[in-house]
């Protein structure tokens, strides 16, 4: 994940900054629970495309 | 058209969109990009980067983040970067009414034919205002219907018009009223393609 997107982007729902998980390639955001797949080296910036975080995986982070 | 048939319609598009309907847009897009005179340092934000045609004529040192609603357009695009190598440019499949970027982001903001294809015009407006900082500049290519235009304009769009179907865009898109919402401080007005079809609008953000 290229260093300058992640200094620019925010989540579409809380507007917070994002967090870029080597593991699963997902762009996620610890307010809004919310994962944002990136699919080809292209990140999804919407909502609804995005993945609910797990129990277990808000633990983790 | 809403935010689902104008992902289908430039599915069925993409594939053939550079060879045809992109060569009228070559023009304004070379246009525009040149009156942006970006440099090393600039960051741009391009709305509706589609397949990324218009990537070469930015300096490769600028960084320019495109984005698009349509992920088949924008798969095109990605292999063209591939292809460049253009390590400064990036591509994000968003929408152009909720931008994903915090408050004054960019030093330039430009919407290449998007503003009378997205579904709520003033929201796009907002949005490109928002994360464009505070004295930047937004660039807008759009064809703005004129009441004064000439004959062989509207020959010109009615000859366009299965392409504005297919498109989405709106028949009747006058600036005027684009800007009583819009509330651009308009610097230049500008004409560019075959029969002046197509406006370039340079305007300073002021907040």
């Amino acid at each position: 994940m290229n260093d300058y997107l992640l200094e620019i982007l925010v989540c579409p729902k809380s507007g917070d900054k994002l967090d870029y998980s080597k593991e699963t390639n997902e762009l996620v955001c610890k307010t809004s629970k919310l994962a944002y797949p990136i699919r080809d080296g292209i990140p999804i910036m919407l909502v609804q495309e995005a993945r609910a975080l797990s129990a277990n995986e808000l633990k983790k982070k | 058209m809403d935010e689902n048939s104008i992902i289908k319609s430039y599915k069925r598009v993409s594939g053939f969109y550079d060879a045809t309907f992109g060569q009228v847009f070559r023009p304004g897009q070379k246009a525009i990009i040149k009156k942006m005179d970006c440099n090393s340092t600039d960051s741009v934000l391009e709305i509706g980067i589609g397949t990324g045609s218009s990537l070469q004529y930015y300096p490769d040192e600028t960084k320019v983040v495109g984005i698009d609603i349509s992920p088949d357009m924008l798969d095109v695009a990605k292999k063209r970067i591939i292809e460049d190598q253009a390590q400064n440019k990036h591509i994000l499949l968003m929408n152009g009414e909720e931008l994903t970027f915090a408050d004054n982001t960019f030093d330039k903001v430009v919407g290449m034919y998007v503003v009378s294809v997205t579904q709520d015009p003033r929201k796009l407006i907002e949005e490109m205002k928002r994360v464009c900082k505070n004295d930047g500049d937004i660039y807008i290519v759009n064809h703005f219907s004129n009441e004064s235009d000439n004959g062989l304009v509207k020959i010109f769009e009615k000859g366009l018009m299965p392409l504005s179907k297919l498109l989405g865009w709106k028949p009747y898109f006058p600036f005027a009223e684009f800007n009583k919402y819009a509330n651009l401080n308009v610097q230049e007005m500008s004409k560019v393609n075959i029969f002046d079809y197509w406006n370039i609008i340079h305007a300073t953000n002021d907040k």
